[in-house]
């Protein structure tokens, strides 16, 4: 409190007690020396600085005991109302001054644990914590300031913030103090700031900034807490770079696939044009063995022509943008059920259950369901009562879709290879195909944001899912009044 | 240079995708008289009597020409637009034949002026089905300016 060397005030403590002794002593030889009485004070004020209760409680008991005490010694001579009058002011001024003492004394033990408690968080922070005055000289500085801004050996305190955080006036305070208090707005105390920091060997790195401002003793100050965000900032330009990097791959590689299936198309009508051409004009000369061998050539180019078209459909897919509408999917379904019946030679039972609404892109969606119905018209067509049932239903936020058919149906040990482009279960000759038909499905769904899956056993049958997510925008309805229809 | 009507002037710079073109004309008894050119420098030099060809009768004008896009040097867009930014052959129907409809140059070719555009099918016989029935409404069917 007075000194700040806790050896010296504990010297004092002691010698504070010795006082009151000696005063005691003083008050014996010589009983009536009013003025003695005040030496107690002395005694119980030089343990103060020694800053513990107890203490001072000890030396202002004591006092009180040795004055009490000296009241039963009294030298006949003495008029001893006066020696009474004189110990009960003793005794009176120690208390006020033990009081006040004591008082003193806990008020500066809080303070003093803020200060440390105040000390240590700003020494062990992993923040730069910098305190400016209204000048802008900085004021205090944590250790992790002083070594992110390079000022372990030099003096930060008293340096302007501008040589340390590049451009910190000009944004958002004016240099006028009296503007800070205008110029701190609500949203500028508590958005972050991105700044150049300066080290003191000169380099600049990025900082972000947030600070508040407060009032001590009438003074305003700033406190800024600053961060080094290099290393977010490498990552965010390095992901930035990957991601250009990216977007350039996916470009080159749609490129690519336009001009392959675009260039593959010449040579290949070339290829079925002339084979054409051969069986017209030389129809008499060549044999039937020759025949077939030119069907075959024409069949292998119309198939190639066809998973041509259906990789360059897969391509375009990634580039095209879902428009989405609410789609009455049983109203869809029974539509491409009916059109499927006049392009496709199959001939079996469909049953469509009330089916929902949904929210979706409805050309795209429309060619899921066309996939998944002509998929299982296919499969079940050399059963000898082909059946397939179209069922929808509501599930943990999703609406699931499935088409049902008591065909082939599949090994589900290969499950995962169905939806991979190109990847067949079947042989040409069981079942035509080119494979890409469910990967083009997958990928519309994905595209959506729901799942697409299948299961199946071999020779009972295939069910093929797709979910689409619930949108609470949107009303589901399942219209209670449409019936089952058998097609 | 042969001084009869041209009926059909096939601009394609694949020999084969001529050679079918070519043949399904013919065949289909469309055209007699057909001239198949390789590149835009031969088509313009060909219209305005220029180069291999000066001394050309310009005015002996095709009745149809059939313009393939991807050519090297000159490309079919340029011819297009060289042919139908001249007065003595802006009238000239022009039929753009390209090998795909994802190709972005279909309303360019509008608005330079083409008078149709066909995407050549994969398939052969769709292939040339689609150059008989084009060369059919051209030739037969519609009614030429001159």
């Amino acid at each position: 409190m007075f000194l700040t060397s806790k050896h010296t005030n504990r010297a004092l403590n002691k010698l504070g007690f010795l006082v009151v002794i000696v005063t005691a002593f003083l008050e014996y030889i010589s009983p009536l020396g009013v003025f003695i009485t005040w030496g107690y004070i002395l005694g119980v004020l030089l343990t103060i600085p020694h800053n513990k209760k107890s203490s001072t409680l000890a030396a202002s008991l004591l006092s009180a005991i040795l004055i009490l005490l000296s009241l039963f010694y009294q030298p006949g001579e003495v008029d001893s109302k006066i020696i009474v009058q004189n110990r009960l002011y003793a005794i009176g001024g120690l208390l006020l001054v033990t009081l006040f003492a004591i008082r003193g004394i806990s008020i500066d033990k809080t303070d003093k644990n803020t200060k440390s408690l105040m000390a240590g968080i700003l020494s062990h922070g992993t923040e730069a914590i910098l305190l400016i005055d209204d000048q802008y000289k900085i004021v205090l500085a944590n250790p992790f300031a002083k070594n992110l801004f390079g000022y372990q050996k030099i003096e930060i305190e008293g340096k302007d913030i501008n040589t340390i955080i590049q451009g910190f006036t000009d944004y958002p305070f004016s240099s006028h103090s009296e503007k800070i208090n205008y110029y701190f707005s609500k949203e500028e105390k508590d958005s972050k700031k991105e700044l150049l920091g300066k080290h003191q060997n000169g380099s600049f790195f990025p900082i972000e900034i947030s600070f508040n401002k407060y009032k001590s003793g009438g003074e305003p100050f700033i406190v800024i807490f600053a961060s080094d965000v290099t290393l977010r900032k490498q990552n965010e330009q390095h992901l930035k770079e990957k991601k250009s990097e990216l977007e350039v791959a996916i470009q080159e590689l749609e490129a690519f696939t336009y001009s392959v299936s675009h260039d593959l198309r010449a040579p290949l009508r070339a290829v079925a044009g002339y084979a054409q051409m051969l069986y017209e004009d030389y129809h008499d000369t060549i044999d039937s063995e020759g025949k077939r061998l030119l069907q075959n050539i024409q069949y292998n180019a119309e198939k190639m022509g066809k998973l041509i078209d259906d990789l360059l459909t897969f391509s375009r897919l990634g580039k095209k943008k879902i428009n989405k509408t609410t789609v009455d999917l049983e109203a869809n379904v029974r539509q491409i059920v009916h059109e499927l019946r006049e392009v496709t030679p199959y001939h079996a039972q469909v049953v469509i259950h009330p089916l929902h609404h949904v929210h979706a892109d409805q050309s795209l969606l429309n060619q899921v369901i066309i996939n998944m119905i002509s998929n299982a018209l296919k499969y079940s067509s050399k059963k000898e009562n082909p059946l397939i049932e179209i069922t929808s239903e509501e599930k943990e936020g999703e609406i699931h879709f499935s088409v049902r058919d008591n065909g082939a149906g599949f090994d589900p040990n290969y499950t995962h290879k169905l939806f991979g482009v190109f990847q067949r279960l079947h042989t040409e000759i069981e079942f035509e195909g080119t494979g890409v038909g469910l990967a083009i499905a997958q990928r519309i769904i994905h595209k959506h944001n729901g799942k697409m899956w299948a299961e199946g056993k071999e020779g009972e049958g295939a069910t093929f899912y797709f979910s689409l997510p619930y949108e609470k925008t949107e009303v589901y309805q399942l219209l209670s009044t449409h019936q089952t229809t058998v097609e | 240079m042969k001084n009869t009507n041209i009926d059909i002037l096939l601009i394609e710079d694949s020999p084969h995708d001529a050679e079918m073109s070519l043949r399904a004309l013919k065949k289909n008894k469309i055209a007699n008289d057909i001239i198949h050119l390789t590149n835009g420098a031969q088509v313009l030099n060909f219209l305005f009597g220029l180069g291999e060809f000066e001394g050309r009768d310009v005015d002996n004008k095709p009745k149809l020409i059939l313009l393939d896009l991807k050519m090297p040097k000159i490309d079919g867009i340029e011819v297009l637009q060289k042919i139908k930014q001249n007065e003595s052959t802006k009238r000239i129907p022009v039929v753009v034949l390209t090998s795909s409809k994802e190709n972005p140059d279909i309303q360019k070719c509008y608005d330079l002026g083409a008078n149709s555009y066909l995407v050549k099918p994969v398939d052969f016989n769709s292939f040339i089905r689609s150059v008989t029935d084009s060369g059919m409404y051209w030739m037969l069917l519609n009614q030429l300016p001159y």
